[in-house]
């Protein structure tokens, strides 16, 4: 696990390569707690969104581990009217959430730069 | 103490940092503040000393479809609050250990995460997770992660161990969501018990904290109001309420009596305050070699307490020598200081008194005297003696008691002659036990009844079969070898070991 | 204005499916479906859909009144692709494409267009 300072670095060097870059956390699934973050929105409420995403993926997991779904689930893209959504999984514990406006970029760009980076937040 | 509270749709959890002082509990506790963008409150801080503890709130984070609010403490580290730490600890549910992981502290690190370790064991069900935070990990004398897992492991419990170094914040909020996770552990399993509570937390504040602790603390320890004048001088007090008083004088002989962790005060060390110690320079000394090792304390019988095994060093506080700050008890022992020096041809020579913290934010005045041998060591193989030796080694004691205790009525104290009070000391018969707590003013003690009292219960119970042999011995000895001017005080003697 | 039973067969001409099915998200059950596979197209489309739901409550709960366009998920070797119907959000169009084969801006594409044909 990288250090916060670590961790926010990256999430600099993302937002620098995602245009439309809105916010970003390092998410701990298990509590919902954020390990690191960048956001460029206050409005953007980052920490809840993180937390209800983490009850999202839990509750995958949870039915994936009931269905006896084998497969590992990698990561996860949301397309909204204006924005997208990115659930990338680091660690069976962790995942980068990012948030990005679409009017600036597309699923390619996002889905691009969250994989090149994503090492970096093991 | 996790509770949910159904009604703020969250459940509340306590996070509580703990580690030696200067180990970066503090520094980590800022760092985590910047960090998650809170603030740190420091109730009762005095002089720029966290005297109760540091507090955030946090609430983030999803368990269960509630969110997730945490009380962060902080212990203080200082040895003077020792007690606090443990009455904090005890409503955790999940423990952060700051220790500085450099080579040289690490053995002081160990041995306060085994203090830990041992007190969560003892009171933590379900279980109590706890966090190595191993800090300072940017020093050069930082010892090796693998070695720092050993010793951690070795203890036998499953300890996580993260770096860190809390001076640039490295480490500090993985170590802080992996005590949430431990602390969520701990509510699903009583989730799943059904011994989660239900309902609005008891505290939901620093001052709430605050409150509660001063609470806790005062109802453990009977303290006395900082300045009564009317209060009964200790020494009748004392004597009213225990079943033996010379007990009071000679406490090690008392029973001790099982007491809660948290209610021992700390036993007095070397750490003590200038100005806390009388005398100053040769109480640090005996200070230092009677308590230089933290020792358990032990309550008696009587309500005073002792520390250490009491062999070479007799360590005692009365039930009532505590205060609620230190100018109150630095009082009472310039007082009985006084008393030490005016008394001082009677006493032993080794002992000092001292001011110690008790843990619990209070003061206790403590009197550390080294054993010598008292009177009574000449009667413990009593009954093996033949008649004759019996007869001499009482005469010896009543000697001994006549002697001295004419001398403590010439001294402006009122000190009890007894067997067990009255010894030999280096330079011949003193008073070896200990110092009454405050100046005495009235009649002295009647120095024929204690003998009579004293000498007489040996007669009664070690000679029983042989006392009227023993007897006819001591009185052909006495009226062989005594001067007439303490003839009569021993005829009185006689008199009285007759009747007994 | 196209059927189901329609629409279905086209999904599969994307490069790479693999299968494609319609799901009501209230049931969990299939209103239809094609090929397949080794892939258990109704288990796969019931557990994911429950996903749907979940981010729409959250969403709901953050406030952000917008609707999923579509949702993407890569596991393992392959992209499954989930469309609610922007005339009943209660219905998915699921499709499974083969991650070697398939070009991702191309399925979405298509899959978009088809949505907008399908009438249920």
């Amino acid at each position: 696990m990288p250090s916060e300072k670590v961790i926010n670095e990256n999430f600099e060097r993302l937002s620098a390569d995602i245009p439309g870059f809105i916010a970003a956390s390092l998410v701990d699934i298990e509590s919902g707690m954020t390990l690191g973050l960048k956001s460029n929105r206050p409005d953007f409420d980052l920490a809840a969104a993180s937390a209800y995403n983490s009850e999202m993926i839990k509750q995958k997991m949870k039915i994936m581990r009931a269905l006896n779904l084998k497969t590992t689930f990698e990561d996860m893209i949301i397309s909204l009217g204006d924005q997208i959504h990115v659930i990338k999984m680091i660690t069976p514990g962790t995942f980068v959430y990012l948030a990005a406006d679409r009017a600036s970029c597309n699923l390619a760009i996002v889905r691009n730069v969250v994989n090149r980076n994503a090492a970096s937040f093991q | 103490m996790a509770v949910l509270d159904r009604e703020r749709e969250v459940v509340v959890i306590r996070v509580v940092y703990d580690g030696p002082p200067e180990a970066g509990k503090t520094t980590s506790l800022r760092a985590l503040a910047g960090s998650l963008g809170q603030d740190v409150t420091s109730p009762a801080e005095e002089y720029g000393r966290t005297l109760y503890f540091d507090w955030m709130d946090y609430t983030a984070g999803r368990f269960e479809g509630y969110q997730i609010r945490c009380q962060i403490v902080s212990v203080p580290g200082q040895a003077e609050f020792y007690q606090r730490r443990w009455r904090l600890i005890k409503d955790a549910d999940v423990v952060v250990f700051v220790g500085d992981s450099t080579s040289a502290r690490m053995d002081e690190s160990m041995e306060s995460l085994g203090e830990l370790s041992r007190f969560l064991a003892r009171t933590a069900s379900p279980p109590v997770g706890v966090i190595f935070q191993a800090n300072k990990r940017d020093l050069p004398e930082a010892m090796p992660l693998e070695e720092i897992r050993k010793r951690v492991h070795s203890g036998g419990s499953p300890i996580a161990v993260i770096e860190s170094v809390a001076s640039d914040g490295t480490g500090i909020r993985e170590t802080f969501v992996f005590a949430v996770r431990l602390a969520l552990d701990r509510v699903r399993e009583q989730l799943q018990s059904k011994s989660l509570p239900v309902g609005k937390p008891e505290i939901e504040s620093s001052d709430a904290l605050l409150a509660s602790l001063r609470r806790r603390e005062g109802r453990d320890s009977s303290l006395p109001p900082a300045a009564s004048p009317s209060a009964p001088p200790l020494l009748r007090q004392v004597i009213a309420e225990n079943e033996d008083p010379t007990l009071h004088f000679a406490p090690w002989r008392d029973v001790s009596v099982a007491v809660a962790e948290e209610e021992r005060p700390r036993s007095p060390d070397p750490s003590a305050p200038s100005g806390s110690i009388w005398p100053p320079v040769e109480g640090r000394v005996i200070l230092q070699e009677a308590a230089g090792k933290r020792m358990s304390t032990h309550r008696l019988r009587g309500g005073g307490w002792t520390a250490g095994l009491g062999l070479g060093w007799r360590i005692f506080s009365g039930r009532d020598t505590v205060f609620q700050d230190l100018e109150a008890g630095r009082e009472v022992l310039v007082q009985v200081a006084r008393m030490h020096v005016a008394c001082r041809p009677l006493l032993s020579v080794h002992r000092c008194v001292v001011l110690a913290s008790t843990g619990q934010g209070t003061w206790r005045l403590w009197q550390i005297v080294r054993a010598e041998r008292p009177l009574r060591d000449r009667f413990t193989d009593i009954n093996r003696c033949s008649t004759d030796e019996a007869a001499a080694r009482i005469v010896e004691a009543a000697n001994v008691l006549c002697e001295v205790g004419a001398r403590i009525q010439q001294a402006p104290c009122n000190l009890p002659c007894t067997l067990d009070t009255i010894g030999y000391g280096e330079n011949g018969p003193v008073y070896v036990g200990l110092m009454p707590m405050d100046v005495q003013e009235g009649p002295t003690a009647d120095v024929s009844y204690a003998i009579g009292s004293q000498l007489g219960s040996i007669l009664r119970s070690a000679l029983h079969d042989r006392r009227s042999e023993v007897l006819a011995a001591v009185a052909r000895s006495l009226f062989h070898s005594h001067p007439s001017d303490s003839g009569r005080l021993l005829d009185e003697v006689l008199t009285q070991l007759a009747a007994s | 204005m196209a059927t189901a039973k329609e629409i279905l067969p086209k999904l599969m001409e994307i490069d790479g499916c693999l299968g494609a099915c319609i799901v009501d998200s209230n049931s969990g059950m299939m209103l239809g479906a094609v090929g397949g596979g080794n892939v258990n197209l109704e288990i796969a489309a019931a557990g994911n859909t429950e996903v749907v739901r979940a981010k729409r409550k959250t969403m709901k709960a953050l406030n952000l009144n917008e609707q999923i366009e579509d949702m993407l998920i890569s596991l393992g070797k392959q992209y499954h692709m989930i469309r609610p119907l922007s005339t009943n959000d209660a219905l998915f169009i699921y499709v499974v494409l083969d991650r070697q084969r398939a070009n991702l801006a191309m399925s979405r594409h298509i899959l978009s267009g088809l949505e907008k044909e399908l009438t249920i």
